[in-house]
């Protein structure tokens, strides 16, 4: 089997390679307008407010890499992206094993399964995910803000992933904020203050995308209750051969039209 | 050379510090900058600020970190020692108390690091260090030296730590096996970031660092330690809110038997009774109704006979204040003749004091002598 892929591979190279650039455009085909792919370094789910209403975005801090290069807002501490223009990703070999324990079944796997996550504590290797309403100045708010998970959807979650959200404790055990795997309703949710800061965990089980889509409520001491909802797109890149092997059966099936 | 400090000498008053250090209890950051027009690195820990006003930047000797002594079930930062062999490094043993500064907000007191440079500064490498996984513009902080100024009769060890997203902890800085040069934490250039700040024993912990990294061009720079202030329990927090950085361990300030006021009450006195140990006064409490100053002794007639009285403050026990109050009468001041006087009242004064008065079992007779006698316990038994 393996030796008539080579063969294919042979005859095949300058189609296959056409067939594969074709394919990295394409795949995962729920993929809609361009969007910046963010590698490493810090950003945040951040929560701004404008002509009364809620903006999310994200906010990234100078330095984040994105496209492959590192962002630069100067004089500005960062540069802003709407949330469907911008994408954290991690690689398929930035797996974890889920920890052992009862406490992390939320997760949505087994212990020891690999789960892809974008760590609270900062690895220089991925973006590393904020929470910030720091562009809020906390006089203005009466409350915190409430961020809730409302939905979930995406080629990650089509091949049976979860999402969970979640800090660790000062001895390691697990704080869960949200967590798909077990339904999603309003205890899917977390609070930051106007003004504040936070690192989470964000963890997602399979390759694919995910588009997970946040509510977000407070309560302005002059205009009153507010709220918005946004979509936030993240990519657990999937197993590189998957896209090796796809290419080959592609090639071939072109191969084998072109010889009709 | 220090001089021993004369208590009777009240006429030599020593001029007190009054440069206390701002207690921050809340979101504050230990920021090391490498300033490459100075060639040396800088300090400050900056808290406040907003998006309408600006950050204080503060030295690092002016500040201190409180640490709760209440349990961590409620507004304390007291846990106990988790017991599995992954927490030993903590330097306490299973169940023991160990207070700490949580890696994740908890709205009180949260200590990060952070750094400030023009990016590609530092340059990137890999380090040798485990706890390092790929190539990045490294810079460190080392741990130089704990010092330890409290009443614990055991060894007070610190420890730093992060917990990853699987739950195990990543042991950077811990005394109990010494200070080595792996005791050191590894950060990117511009970064932010939290940590698990542990200390076993209450009292008050002056933690040396220095921050080093390698410039793009290869060079090392490495200078600038810097000291922080962290307090541990709630004699240790009154003594960094009325003294600051080397002052609080100074044997002729800050320590609890110092009196820098030279009012001849020393600093422990003070905190018993909630007086300022920068100002010298010897007032007494005003009986029945004050909420500070030293106890008040009176003679009055108790069921038909004259007796000495006392009216004191005193701190509540539930906030943990590591000192008991002893209040005592004798006939002739010989020692082992002191007996405890009988309670007659105690009236609540806020959530941390209250105001007792107790009786002389003994009536006043010829002479009678009252006093408080404050004891400090090296640990507590919660």
């Amino acid at each position: 089997m393996f030796g008539i892929l080579l063969r294919v591979m042979k005859f095949l190279r300058p189609l296959s390679i056409a067939l594969l650039t074709t394919l990295f455009a394409i795949l995962p085909h729920d993929q809609s307008a361009a969007q910046a792919i963010w590698s490493s370094e810090h950003g945040d789910f951040g929560i701004g407010y404008d002509d009364g209403d809620i903006e999310p975005h994200w906010h990234l801090h100078n330095g984040a890499v994105v496209g492959g290069a590192p962002v630069d807002g100067s004089p500005e501490d960062g540069v802003e992206f709407e949330p469907e223009n911008l994408m954290p990703q991690i690689p398929f070999a930035k797996s974890t094993a889920r920890a052992g324990g009862a406490e992390w079944d939320f997760v949505g796997v087994a212990a020891g399964h690999a789960t892809w996550v974008f760590p609270a504590a900062e690895d220089p290797a991925l973006p590393f995910i904020g929470l910030g309403a720091e562009e809020l100045d906390p006089p203005d708010w009466s409350t915190p803000f409430t961020v809730t998970l409302t939905g979930i959807s995406g080629s990650g979650v089509t091949a049976g992933g979860f999402f969970s959200l979640y800090t660790t404790d000062s001895f390691g055990a697990p704080v869960v904020s949200m967590a798909s795997a077990n339904g999603i309703s309003a205890a899917d949710h977390t609070q930051i203050a106007a003004g504040a800061h936070a690192h989470y965990n964000w963890a997602f089980t399979q390759p694919g995308r995910y588009d997970v889509t946040f509510e977000i409520t407070g309560t302005h001491g002059a205009d009153g209750a507010k709220s918005a909802s946004a979509t936030y797109r993240f990519n657990v890149v999937p197993e590189p051969s998957t896209y090796a092997l796809l290419g080959l059966g592609l090639a071939a099936l072109g191969w084998a039209r072109r010889r009709r | 050379m220090k001089q021993p400090f004369l208590a009777s000498v009240f006429c030599v008053a020593l001029v007190a510090s009054t440069s206390a250090a701002e207690i921050l209890t809340s979101h504050a950051d230990i920021r090391f900058d490498y300033l490459t027009a100075n060639g040396t690195w800088d300090c400050h820990v900056q808290y406040g600020g907003s998006i309408e006003e600006p950050a204080v930047e503060a030295d690092p000797e002016s500040v201190a970190f409180p640490v709760r002594d209440l349990p961590s079930s409620g507004a304390g930062d007291r846990y106990a020692q988790p017991g599995s062999a992954s927490f030993s490094f903590t330097g306490t043993p299973a169940g023991q108390p160990l207070w700490i500064l949580p890696q994740s907000d908890r709205g009180y007191t949260w200590p990060g690091f952070d750094n400030a440079q023009v990016a590609g500064t530092f340059l990137s490498y890999q380090p040798s260090d485990s706890r390092t996984t790929t190539a990045a513009r490294w810079w460190k902080i080392s741990l130089v030296s704990v010092g330890y100024s409290g009443a614990s009769s055991g060894s007070p060890h610190f420890s730093l730590w992060t917990t990853g997203a699987g739950g195990a902890p990543t042991v950077w800085m811990a005394t109990s096996d010494g200070i080595a040069s792996t005791d050191c934490y590894y950060t990117t250039e511009n970064s932010h970031s939290h940590l698990n700040w542990g200390f076993t024993k209450l009292g008050v912990y002056r933690i040396t660092l220095r921050p080093s990294a390698f410039l793009a061009n290869g060079s090392l720079v490495e200078n600038g330690d810097h000291t922080l202030t962290f307090a541990v329990g709630t004699l240790a927090t009154w003594r960094a809110t009325h003294f600051s950085g080397p002052e609080i361990v100074d044997e002729d300030i800050g320590v609890p038997l110092a009196d820098p006021d030279g009012d001849g009450a020393a600093n422990l006195i003070e905190y018993a009774f909630n007086t300022d140990p920068n100002v010298p006064s010897s007032a007494p409490l005003t009986p029945g109704s004050g909420t500070s100053g030293l106890p008040a002794v009176l003679l009055e007639n108790i069921g038909g006979t004259d007796r000495l009285t006392i009216d004191f403050v005193r701190r509540k026990s539930a906030s943990n204040p590591q000192i008991t109050y002893h209040p005592e009468f004798s006939g002739d001041l010989a020692t082992g003749s002191w007996v405890a006087g009988q309670a007659l009242s105690v009236t609540s004064i806020d959530s941390n004091w209250e105001r007792v008065k107790v009786v002389d079992s003994q009536p006043a007779g010829t002479r009678r002598f009252a006093r408080v006698r404050i004891a400090t316990q090296a640990e507590i038994s919660y």
